[in-house]
């Protein structure tokens, strides 16, 4: 099969070039709005009283003395919010039952978590709002608490839910459980598969919870008028979908909510679910002024989704020459206090990369006293992959085969079938691995000091597609605005008006990009599961070629002939016959008026062809034998980037994921009490990496261009997060001759594996 | 003949096959719901292990010929189709 | 209504003699945003381990959701919004927007307020040494490499121009 290409890949006039950002300068002047920096002279402050609890049964809640006290307008709890149907819906976040929803807002009969909100106070001052909301008095059934998932499972483990049954796909369970949800893949036959296998490998790993980690904390700000329509200021990664989910926990019409979404310090996953939102909106109604909520960093750690902890047991049957033959895993994911999480996601991520015939992969979501988890970068790809790499590593070293020969060997392609069944269409997988063995890094000799090694692996991420919209019009100058309504988190709007520059024939300063709110623009999904540049890049695109469409009509009246008779070519209409000179678009611009009034684009797509990215990472470590620190001494992470609209955000998307994925390899995690309580809530001991932990990361964009989208373009924010656990495990593993399979591997644990087995360094 | 590849949960109603082919009567197109309908008959729970509330389950779509059927239920099935029961590509975050 | 002191402090900020009521249990981070409005500084985590709300106080970068409003009384300080002359970016602005050395821009002013304190006092710092000096400013986004570069362009612009 040919390779796509894109016909102008490689000479576009824009994409791929670096302007600076248009929202640029507001942020490095302090002048960008984020959303607590939002005042208003009335606002009152919220404070949100939250379960001390993991786990409780709510007898009673008395207001009276916090609302008696002065300077204190407003209380809410759960009685405040509408009774939701138990029903099951899919809401921005995947999949979940109504009724959980508002539960999760505000408890109603159960605190389920550490933290889990019980009333919230509206007040003239931040202090006062604190000192009322401690002055409510919550009488509590103290329970059993259970964090770890696989604790979860045990026989007469505390149960979150005594009504709570596995959904699986046929069998109706009636025993309760913390299982909530069952997914299984399953093709060909297993027993035969590892009958054929001349290496089997069966081995047991754990990840521990980990948090997004954006430095700005939830917040949100509502205004509810006594005409019902309510304004919502916040940050969140989907004005949209949080309206939805608003809309849905407090049973509003959609027309009646207006959310305008702030500058947005970081989400990766964890600002799509709403928090704070529906409490403002109830503060807002019941005091007539907007109500302003911002969330401690404590809070934040304690009380938003973190990512999954989970327990995996990976057995893969290998031929002599490399070839997969066999795969059985196993996995529980952490779920939190509420069902709707990512365990089916995991099941269809762990095995991706490679073609294999015969398979049985079984995960499990498990309800826990933790709260409920969200998204995070990829969710459920790294804690799925990183077990898998770890035991291809393990074969590389025992078939005698380099380990990216070994994944070479056995790299999905298009046509190959993924484990639940998707067949690929054209991916990237192959260049990546082959870019990453011809890298200067991978040809270099690997670094072979005592206790210095290189590991690489590999990670996948499906992208999404989802609904954008978006509107480009022509201003009277032939500069063009282009809006839409993707929240900007990394320098997306940059991407958008590079992309309708570039279809317009215009430069990048000339095109003034706009993230609108709710009331501005048509529906679009979130900021997430890296599909901006893909889908509202695609909409960019297909409004600006609107706008051309309609220009060319113009063009046609000046020139008296038939639209069919114009072309748009290399930035200007050119006539198809001879006799009239190209015009460009800032040519025309000023007889608009006189051939039929303004000209504005638009488009709203759901598009199909979304490119699946696959990365490769090679790790160059040292681990000090008597901390058990790990120093990164070099660092590549290389990735299938269909085309690169803005290369330095490109870059930046894969040297931050990769960062973050390091930080979760070494040295990040939750550590609870046997009270289910967070003992770590905060910067000091959640370690994220520092300027000090990580070298300058080279990046190596491929370009395999995605059919599926007029400029090629795939997504790339999240695959980088998912390769750097099994890079550095297996960089670790082959510097001291231990597998450490518990993540993080942080000094202790990589100590205590030294500890156990001082022995000499696996040969490279 | 139509072939649809079932979940492996659900390979309990199929007497443990992966895949059940049938042909549509008159080779005529026809909706997903009676193509499940239809395959009900011999594979009894098969369509009520795949509903909820009267629409496909959610978190679960349709896929067609390897493409994903927007339209669930209602999307239409060709007399050669390939028709994949899995979590949507769409999602994810 | 719970019962706070008040007090009136001025400091001056961005070289402009300010005046404020504060609450005496506000910190320096609060007053800067709620009082004087200059909400270019950020909150991060109000327990001084992400440096998100670096200012300058009397010639030292501080985190100053550690610092008592009160204490800011008669002080000196710089903040983000003080960097730029005019219309004219100091360096290190331009070189962060050059490098693309912000995604989602929340630690920005915490890094452009924390870098030109080392510059201040070290025009020529090593690699190593801007390394050590911001590792106090988390960053999600980035993975630091464009910030570092960012700096190390700035400084040698500096070197060359008479700021």
């Amino acid at each position: 099969m040919e390779p796509f290409t894109h016909p102008r890949h490689g000479k576009y006039d824009v994409i791929g070039t670096r302007p600076i950002r248009h929202d640029g300068e507001d942020k490095v002047t302090g002048r960008a709005q984020y959303g607590a920096d939002i005042h208003f002279p009335d606002q009152l402050h919220g404070y949100v009283l939250r379960s001390p609890h993991a786990h409780a049964r709510i007898l009673s809640i008395d207001t009276r003395k916090a609302e008696a006290m002065p300077g204190v307008k407003a209380i809410v709890t759960s009685k405040d919010l509408p009774r939701l149907p138990d029903k099951i819906i899919e809401s921005g976040e995947g999949v979940e039952n109504q009724k959980y929803m508002s539960d999760r807002i505000l408890a109603s009969d159960k605190a389920l978590f550490k933290g889990h909100p019980i009333a919230a106070v509206a007040a003239t001052d931040p202090w006062t709002a604190e000192e009322a909301a401690n002055a409510i008095e919550v009488q509590y059934e103290v329970l059993e608490a259970v964090t770890d998932p696989v604790e979860a499972l045990r026989e007469g483990a505390p149960l979150l839910f005594d009504r709570i049954t596995t959904t699986t796909l046929g069998q109706k369970e009636v025993k309760a459980t913390n299982v909530c949800l069952h997914t299984r893949h399953q093709r060909g036959d297993l027993a035969a598969g590892f009958a054929e296998a001349d290496e089997v490998f069966e081995r047991e790993f754990k990840t521990a919870t980990v948090h997004q980690g954006y430095i700005e904390p939830q917040n949100a700000t509502a205004l509810a008028r006594s005409d019902g329509h309510i304004t919502v200021w916040t940050s969140t990664q989907g004005a949209f979908p949080a309206r939805d989910q608003i809309a849905t926990v407090l049973k509003k019409d959609l027309s009646k909510i207006r959310v305008i979404p702030m500058e947005i310090g970081g989400g990766f996953g964890g600002k799509i679910p709403i928090y704070l939102e529906p409490v403002a909106v109830l503060l807002s109604e019941k005091t007539g002024h907007p109500v302003k909520l911002v969330m401690s960093r404590a809070d934040v750690f304690q009380t938003t989704g973190p990512a999954s902890a989970t327990a995996a047991k990976i057995k893969l049957g290998f031929k002599k020459d490399g070839t997969l033959v066999a795969a059985d895993v196993w996995m529980a994911y952490e779920a939190g206090a509420f069902p709707g999480n990512w365990g089916a996601t995991g099941a269809m991520c762990v095995l991706a990369p490679y073609r294999l015939p015969n398979l049985q992969i079984d995960v499990l979501d498990v309800l826990t006293n933790t709260p409920k988890v969200a998204a995070y970068r990829a969710p459920s790809s790294p804690q799925a992959l990183w077990g898998v790499e770890s035991v291809m590593d393990e074969a590389a070293l025992k078939l005698g085969m380099d380990p990216i020969d070994l994944r070479l060997k056995n790299a999905a392609v298009e046509g190959d079938q993924r484990p639940d069944g998707y067949t690929w269409p054209r991916i990237g997988l192959v260049e990546t691995l082959q870019a990453a063995k011809a890298s200067e890094h991978y040809r270099s000799p690997p670094p072979n000091k005592p206790n210095q090694a290189r590991g690489v692996a590999v990670g996948y991420w499906h992208n999404a597609g989802l609904q954008s919209s978006a509107t480009v019009a022509i201003n009277m100058d032939g500069t063009a605005s282009v809006v839409t309504g993707s929240v900007d988190i990394g320098g997306s709007r940059a991407s958008m008006a590079i992309m309708a520059a570039e279809t317009l024939g215009l430069k990048a300063e000339e095109v003034r990009p706009l993230v609108a709110d709710t009331d501005s623009i048509g529906h679009t999904d979130v900021t997430g599961g890296s599909r901006t540049t893909f889908a509202t890049g695609y909409a960019v695109y297909l409004a600006a070629q609107d706008a051309v469409e309609q220009m060319k009509h113009r063009v046609a009246k000046l020139w008296d002939c038939k639209p069919d008779d114009i072309a748009f070519e290399g930035g200007a209409f050119r006539s198809k016959q001879n006799g009239h000179e190209p015009m460009t678009v800032r040519k025309l611009a000023p007889q608009l008026p006189r051939t039929g009034g303004p000209v504005q684009g638009q488009a709203s797509i759901l598009p199909k062809g979304v490119g699946a990215g696959f990365g490769c990472h090679i790790a160059d470590i040292e681990v000090d034998s008597e901390t058990g620190k790990v120093t990164i001494l070099r660092y590549t992470a290389v990735q299938d980037v269909g085309t690169a609209i803005h290369p330095a955000y490109v870059e930046g998307q894969i040297s931050g994921g990769a960062t973050q994925g390091i930080g979760w390899a070494l040295n990040e995690e939750y550590v609870h009490s046997d009270k289910g309580e967070m003992l770590n809530a905060g910067f000091l001991d959640y370690r994220m990496p520092t300027a000090l932990d990580v070298p300058n990361i080279d990046t190596i964009l491929v370009e395999v261009p995605n059919p599926g989208h007029p400029y090629g373009v795939r997504g790339v924010g999240e695959t980088p997060i998912v390769p750097p656990m099994g890079a550095m495990h297996n960089a670790i593993a082959r510097a001291i001759g231990v597998r450490v399979r518990e993540l993080p591997m942080s000094p202790p644990r990589v100590q205590a594996a030294l500890a156990h087995q001082p022995a000499k360094p696996i040969p490279a | 003949m139509v072939t649809v590849h079932i979940p492996a949960l659900l390979r309990d109603l199929t007497g443990g096959a992966a895949q059940v082919q049938l042909d549509l009567p008159d080779d005529a197109p026809v909706t997903v719901r009676r193509l499940l309908e239809h395959l009900d008959e011999r594979h009894r729970g098969l369509l009520e292990a795949l509903l909820y509330e009267g629409d496909l389950m959610p978190g679960i779509a349709v896929f067609i010929d390897n493409d994903q059927a927007m339209m669930g239920l209602q999307a239409k099935v060709g007399p050669q189709s390939d028709v994949h029961f899995i979590p949507p590509v769409v999602g994810g975050h | 209504m719970s019962n706070g002191t008040k007090r009136i402090i001025t400091a001056t900020i961005n070289g402009n003699e300010t005046t404020m009521a504060i609450d005496n249990r506000m910190s320096l981070l609060q007053a800067l945003r709620d009082v004087a409005g200059m909400t270019g500084t950020k909150e991060g985590c109000l327990t001084g381990d992400c440096g998100a709300c670096s200012v300058i106080l009397n010639g030292r970068v501080v985190d100053s959701c550690l610092v008592m409003a009160a204490e800011a009384d008669g002080a000196q300080l710089e903040t983000v919004e003080g960097m730029a002359r005019g219309q004219e970016l100091h360096p290190l602005q331009t070189q962060f927007l050059e490098h693309a050395a912000l995604q989602c821009g929340i630690c920005t002013p915490g890094f452009l307020v924390a870098a030109k304190a080392l510059l201040d006092r070290n025009p020529n710092p090593t690699e190593e040494e801007i390394r050590y000096w911001l590792a106090g400013n988390l960053c999600r986004c980035t993975g630091y490499r464009t910030i570092i570069e960012a700096v190390q362009d700035a400084a040698a612009e500096l070197k060359t121009s008479a700021r």
